[in-house]
């Protein structure tokens, strides 16, 4: 059965056996293929989970974000509420075409929440890794930054000169020395 | 969960476009592998669409653009009244690509079809007077239209390429202006109308307003033959036939479009966030004229005649 | 040496004449003539744009271009086109972003060299709106003849007779003596006929010391204006 080149609607095996995955779906006790694609068994990963099957291409496929998902974003807004962002991978998958997020002014960090200032955690501009928390409203999904490595990772300076991370909230710029409030991420 | 933070190549050029450009600039070497002046692989195909009265098909990499060519007849204007004309568009369907919407054409496409309708309908480059079949009667009216079917950058020149090829692969159908100033290809429907003229005068009637005309099928042809090169400009680095990606990060473009003799028929830089030094337009100039001919015998064997003088 | 129709040199400009202020509802606005040739611009902004034009990193610049006669068609949209991208190269964007300006163009008169008279008045218009630029555009169109010279800011008829037109436009940021040309780099240029690329480069250098001496005459206007109101004051 694995490596089998299946159509869309085919039935692969009985659900009782393995577990719904990427490309395929549930159909009357059966697990079916959603693509044209070669069947694949993917191993359970943790105790109590079932073996999942999945269908792949042989190319990616356009990928869409989903929950639990880390995802690189790139701030193109702020307003005191939220950072409006463009997203760009989802994992280490690049998007063709970006989907929209927000990243809500309770979502930037796990303490402290309503007191947290979106001015002194994102700028425009800045890339920053968020995980993908719901699918959200009509507009955007909706993304935090609250654990420790999540957050900017990448942004320019008021003088035009790449950021260097200090502190968990601070980044400096090399040529001027000043320093700027960013919610940083923790870098291993 | 993996907290590896290097990105890969292909996550760096997303999210860092400038920066994965300038990587390849300082070698002098673009993304695809090309040298800075060197243009992607042109092809033209005439005759693409078989109910056309003339098309071409050209690609210059993944750009591909499709030109045809209708035929109708017109009056022509007292003003202008031994001439026909062309009517240019050049129009991107949402099918070219992931930013164009349905709706308004684009900027892009309406600035095509006006600078292509500048060029092929200048005396020195097409004689207008070759669309006409009665002088104040009739003349044809040829309506080029040219579709993108994939937009990976530089649209014009393949567009420009596109509607040079089906013009040059229109052939007139020979058709006669009968006295009632009708005008008709079919023989049978002037057979008929001799007959009548025939009759009219054995019975004495007046002899209706004008007399036959006849024009003989003939193939359109161009005076000069004028082909065009767009460049770029990022960070001073002159980059000849831009694509997609590469468009997005240009400071400006410059289009020169030369014709046989080497004369000049446009040089196209509208604005943009730097200005160009006349060193800059004298290299462009000098690409083009490289380009004239690498491209030329592609049109020339198409086309099945010699261009060149 | 033939003369041309108005009696003027090969390489001499019309009478320029520039009304500043003339709109009271617009931020800025101009009415430059060149001799018989007359175009009007109004600027609007930086003002609050539509979501969808809105770019988080820079102004939003548009430009609608209105004929003398009729409505616009493709030939009016591609000189918006050319006028626009002039705009953004001159126009400091980042300084107000999400925010749109918009440059409205009205031809008043068309006696020869309309798009040059159009970005002279775009010019003045911007600086009387009070939006930060690099410098100041200046903008002028030289005409090819049939016997190979060259005429600067052709009239209809001169024009409707050339071999060829070359329409530029300079970015003129250095202060300079008139007649002394600068070593301005091409900003803008368009043009339509044939001709060798020697005339072409010829036609640019006359560019380059016309568009000086026409920066040179906006100065002097701009600080006698501003001398004047100052005086009010």
């Amino acid at each position: 059965m694995e490596g089998k080149l299946v159509l869309p609607g085919e039935n692969i095996c009985p659900i009782s056996e393995f577990d719904v995955g990427e490309g395929t779906f549930a159909r009357e006790d059966f697990v079916c293929s959603a693509l044209v694609g070669y069947v694949q068994i993917v191993n359970a990963t943790s105790a109590g989970q079932a073996s999942t099957i999945t269908v792949m291409r042989g190319n990616e496929q356009t990928c869409v974000p989903k929950s639990g998902d880390i995802v690189t974003v790139k701030v193109v807004k702020i307003n005191p509420r939220l950072a409006s962002v463009d997203i760009l991978c989802v994992g280490q998958r690049v998007l063709e075409e970006s989907f929209s997020g927000i990243i809500r002014q309770q979502d930037v960090r796990a303490t402290e929440v309503d007191k947290v200032e979106i001015l002194s955690s994102f700028r425009p501009g800045d890339i920053v890794r968020a995980e993908v928390i719901s699918l959200g409203d009509s507009r955007s999904y909706y993304l935090s930054t609250a654990k420790n490595e999540l957050g900017v990772v990448s942004a320019k300076s008021v003088a035009g000169a790449q950021l260097v991370p200090v502190s968990w909230q601070e980044m400096q710029c090399p040529a001027t020395l000043a320093k700027e409030y960013r919610k940083v991420a923790k870098t291993a | 969960m993996s907290t590896s933070h290097a990105l890969d190549a292909e996550a760096y050029r997303k999210i860092y476009p400038a920066e994965f450009y300038k990587k390849f600039l300082d070698e002098k070497v673009r993304p695809d592998g090309r040298p800075l002046g060197r243009c992607r692989a042109t092809s033209v195909a005439a005759g693409a669409v078989s109910k056309a009265d003339g098309s071409a098909l050209v690609k210059i990499g993944n750009t591909t653009m499709i030109a045809g060519v209708k035929l109708e007849i017109m009056r022509p204007t007292d003003d202008a009244s031994d001439v026909g004309t062309v009517e240019v568009t050049v129009e991107m369907p949402p099918l070219c690509s992931a930013s164009v919407r349905s709706g308004r054409p684009t900027e892009e496409a309406q600035s095509a079809s006006q600078r292509i309708s500048e060029v092929l309908t200048h005396p020195a480059v097409f004689d207008l007077t070759q669309l006409c079949i009665a002088k104040g009667q009739a003349a044809w009216v040829a309506y080029l239209d040219i579709f993108c079917l994939d937009a990976d950058g530089n649209i014009f020149d393949a567009a420009l390429l596109a509607a040079v090829a089906a013009l040059s692969d229109v052939t007139l159908p020979a058709v006669t202006v009968l006295e009632d100033g009708r005008v008709t290809a079919d023989t049978a429907a002037v057979a008929e109308a001799q007959a009548n003229a025939k009759d009219a005068m054995q019975t004495g009637e007046e002899n209706a307003k004008g007399t036959q005309i006849l024009t003989s099928q003939r193939q359109l042809s161009l005076k000069c033959v004028p082909i065009g090169l767009t460049c770029g400009l990022n960070q001073g680095h002159l980059i000849a036939d831009p694509c997609a990606e590469e468009s997005g990060l240009l400071d400006t473009t410059i289009t020169v479009i030369l014709n046989e003799s080497g004369e000049l028929v446009s040089v196209y830089k509208p604005g943009g966030n730097v200005g160009a030094s006349d060193a800059i337009l004298m290299d462009c100039i000098e690409m083009s004229r490289l380009r004239y001919k690498e491209v030329s015998p592609l049109l020339e064997k198409v086309l099945g005649k010699g261009m060149s003088e | 040496m033939e003369s041309r129709e108005d009696g003027r040199e090969d390489n001499q400009m019309r009478q320029l004449a520039c009304e500043r202020n003339l709109l009271n509802r617009a931020d800025g606005s101009a009415r430059w003539s060149q001799g018989q040739s007359c175009v009007l611009a109004a600027v609007y902004g930086p003002r609050s744009t539509v979501g969808r034009k809105e770019n988080p990193e820079q102004a939003n610049i548009e430009v609608v271009f209105k004929p003398k006669i009729g409505f616009a068609g493709v030939e009016e949209h591609e000189l918006e086109h050319v006028i626009r991208k002039t705009v953004e190269g001159v126009v400091l964007t980042s300084l107000h972003p999400r925010t749109g300006i918009s440059v409205i163009l009205q031809v008043l008169q068309n006696d020869g060299s309309v798009l040059a008279c159009a970005i002279n008045a775009t010019s003045m218009a911007l600086i009387d709106a009070g939006v930060p630029l690099k410098g100041l555009v200046a903008a002028v169109a030289i005409a090819v003849q049939e016997s190979g010279g060259l005429i600067l800011d052709p009239l209809l008829t001169e024009q409707k007779l050339a071999r060829g037109m070359v329409t530029v436009a300079f970015v003129d940021a250095q202060p300079t003596e008139a007649g002394v040309p600068t070593e301005a780099d091409t900003l803008t240029c368009t043009t339509s006929g044939l001709f060798s690329a020697d005339q072409y480069l010829d036609s640019l250098n006359w560019g380059r010391t016309a568009c000086s001496r026409i920066a040179a005459f906006c100065r002097v206007s701009l600080e006698r204006y501003q001398r004047g109101s100052q005086m009010l004051a």
